[in-house]
């Protein structure tokens, strides 16, 4: 799960990460206040779920009360779009005021889930503002990381290394190993897949400060930490992913117009794949998952339906333990809504009851005898 | 010879009283499982289905010499069932449980590493060796003795690439699923080495999707060391990025975790890689033509 910055931010400064001072901002009469405490110049963040911020327009720098309304009101409320974002772009509903910094260096640092190494590890970059991957590929010798032992824990040595491959003034040590033991602390207790301070910042007093603060918690793992699910900001999903999850339904948004629907998040995507090989573009993805029960399976092919995008609906079912008659009564149960062309590969557990009650259903309903001819189908439809 | 597990292998079920567990326990006996031994705390002494249950994975260990266990306890518990397993001697852990926390997850495969155990899973369908056992949740009559070996992400995609092969008239050695969370037990390439001594295999299908780079890895594998045919599709191409496809584990992060640079990959180690779905089961049909008309020659 993501988590806004000024929510990141939060939790650093409770574990003694220290971050420029700031005020959340959610309506206008707020402006007077954060100014007045803050002092000018002050800078505007657009909380919002994506990267690419900054080159969007999302964080501006106001000198005065006037630029300070102009950016509040140009934000505010308003969708924005982002090299990273939808074509609609996401809507903010918070700002985060600060106070504006004086730096000296910008650097990166990071604790990531390292799958190949099955591990956390600890990332250091020469340059801050810039993504990783892009640092990488521009000059690899900007980075150097270490990986952490989740039986021992961050070793201070390790911070040590990074901190002479920075380069840094040697009066920084020690607040720099302590500054990668916290985010280390955050990355364990919080259950994070990603702690990371980007730009990292060294201001005109020598001290480290997190400009940015991007923390991804392991949405596994929120049954334990109540308080942290509490940050989820509906306002950053796309309103059918967070409906179709409230119905335990695994939803992804695309850009085409094919409404996919399948039961198991691989046969989901397998046949997603099938309609972009039919030279088609997916509409969605919905993995009904396999314990769908009759009123998932209804709610599910609802959400698709009503996407306006949606011309057709795919339907791809390989029952086990969901069995085929189940979701044909969850299907006859949506037929009554259905009125846009629906072609379904059904097989499987008790497939020959399933197949019964879909016989009279009076929908446009294409049944078809497997993937080759589901392929055949979706080629020769003319949308 | 099969991998993993065969007729005579003797599992325990960690949790057998709950609803998952008692349901598919039951299947998995009928399908000729041993299994000799269940464990739920609160059950002990009781019998279940004739089996004994247990207080702890020792005791089944010690009374009826359980060396496979397959576990059935929600997500907050998985840890400490999987902990106690291995601790107990347990050299092959099954957890069908999904969404098992990342950090346990990296605790356990240290552990399990110590002690030289394997963890298939979490978010697995399980293990099966047709004709001979099962363990898991996976549909099992559409499976067909053979000499496949499967191993997959994707439960359903299994049951999807299986049906195709049994129609074909080609059976399966092994089917593994490892499961699809970001952090699992077993990987494509400690299953691919299995299969790669196994006699019995002759060719291994490997199903991969986004996200994470098991399947680089397997690539790798392939190339160094194996010598069996190897055909694979990789599911979600096309999916967003940062977006999560279901599984916790297919979200794309970084670059070389989409389906085309792993088709790359795995094309550039010379594996026959099948971009639609619809006809893994007749490439493998051709692959395993070719390999019998090879063999005869020589």
């Amino acid at each position: 799960m993501r988590i806004h910055e000024y929510q990141a931010k939060k939790i650093f400064e409770a574990y003694s990460i220290f971050c420029p001072q700031g005020f959340v901002v959610e309506k206008s009469n707020d402006l007077e206040l954060a100014a007045s405490v803050l002092g000018f110049p002050i800078v505007v963040k657009a909380q919002i779920h994506v990267g690419g911020r900054g080159k969007g327009g999302g964080i501006r720098i106001a000198n005065t009360m006037e630029e300070l309304k102009t950016a509040f009101d140009e934000l505010f409320g308003k969708r924005l779009v982002t090299e990273q974002s939808e074509k609609e772009g996401k809507i903010v509903s918070k700002l985060l005021f600060e106070r504006f910094e004086n730096i000296t260096r910008e650097l990166y640092i990071a604790i990531v889930l390292d799958r190949e190494k099955e591990s956390p590890r600890l990332i250091a970059g020469k340059r801050g503002g810039i993504e990783v991957e892009e640092m990488v590929k521009k000059d690899p010798d900007l980075i150097a990381s270490e990986v952490i032992d989740v039986r021992y824990g961050l070793m201070p040595y390790q911070a040590r290394k990074l901190f002479f491959f920075l380069e840094l003034d040697p009066s920084l040590l020690e607040p720099f190993t302590e500054l990668c033991q916290n985010m280390y602390k955050i990355f364990v207790e919080k259950e994070c897949t990603l702690c990371e301070i980007n730009p990292l910042a060294i201001n005109d007093t020598g001290k480290f400060v997190a400009l940015d603060a991007k923390v991804i918690l392991d949405d596994n793992a929120l049954f334990r930490h109540p308080d942290l699910s509490e940050l989820f900001d509906p306002t950053q999903e796309d309103s059918k992913e967070v409906e179709a999850r409230r119905f335990g339904l695994n939803y992804v948004k695309l850009k085409g117009n094919v409404g996919c629907v399948a039961n198991g998040a691989g046969l989901a995507m397998a046949t997603m794949d099938l309609v972009r090989l039919s030279g088609k573009e997916p509409a969605n993805f919905l993995d009904v998952g396999g314990g769908a029960t009759r009123e998932m399976i209804r709610e599910g092919l609802r959400i698709v339906h009503s996407d306006p995008d949606v011309k057709v609906i795919f339907i791809n079912i390989f029952g086990g333990i969901l069995r085929c008659d189940t979701f044909a009564m969850g299907f006859r149960d949506a037929s009554e809504i259905i009125e846009k062309p629906v072609i379904m590969r059904l097989e499987g557990t008790n497939v020959e009851d399933g197949m019964k009650i879909l016989k009279d259903l009076k929908i446009p309903l294409i049944i078809v005898n497997d993937l080759k001819e589901a392929l055949e189908r979706l080629k020769s439809l003319d949308i | 010879m099969s991998i993993l597990l065969d007729e005579n292998t003797r599992v325990v079920v960690q949790g057998i009283t709950g609803k998952e567990g008692a349901f598919h326990t039951e299947r998995m006996i009928q399908y000729g499982t041993k299994v000799v031994a269940g464990v739920s705390p609160k059950k002990k002494g009781h019998y279940f289905l004739g089996i004994p249950v247990f207080g702890s994975v020792y005791e089944a260990v010690k009374s009826e010499g359980a060396t496979f266990s397959c576990i059935f306890v929600s997500q907050a518990y998985v840890k400490d069932a999987i902990f106690e397993a291995i601790d107990a001697g347990i050299k092959t852990v099954v957890c069908i449980t999904e969404g098992v926390p990342v950090h346990d997850m990296l605790i356990l495969k240290k552990f399990a590493k110590e002690k030289d155990a394997f963890i298939i899973g979490p978010n697995t369908p399980g293990v099966i060796s047709p004709g001979k056992a099962k363990v898991g949740v996976m549909v099992d009559y559409i499976h067909k003795k053979g000499n496949v070996g499967v191993v997959s992400r994707s439960g359903t995609l299994t049951y999807e690439v299986v049906s195709q092969l049994t129609a074909l008239d080609i059976g399966q050695s092994t089917c593994i699923g490892i499961g699809g969370d970001p952090i699992v037990g077993m990987r494509f390439i400690d299953v691919l080495s299995l299969f790669e001594e196994d006699e019995e295999t002759e060719l291994v299908v490997l199903i991969g999707e986004i996200g994470g780079n098991m399947e680089e890895e397997a690539a790798h594998f392939y190339r160094s060391s194996m010598r069996k045919p190897l055909c694979a599709y990789i599911a979600g191409y096309g999916a967003p990025r940062e977006k999560r496809m279901g599984h916790a584990g297919a979200i794309i992060s970084g670059g070389s975790e989409d389906a085309a640079a792993k088709i790359r990959i795995l094309e550039e180690a010379g594996i026959e890689v099948v971009r639609s779905i619809a006809e893994v089961g007749e490439k493998v049909k051709r692959l395993l033509f070719n390999l019998k008309r090879k063999s005869s020659v020589v």
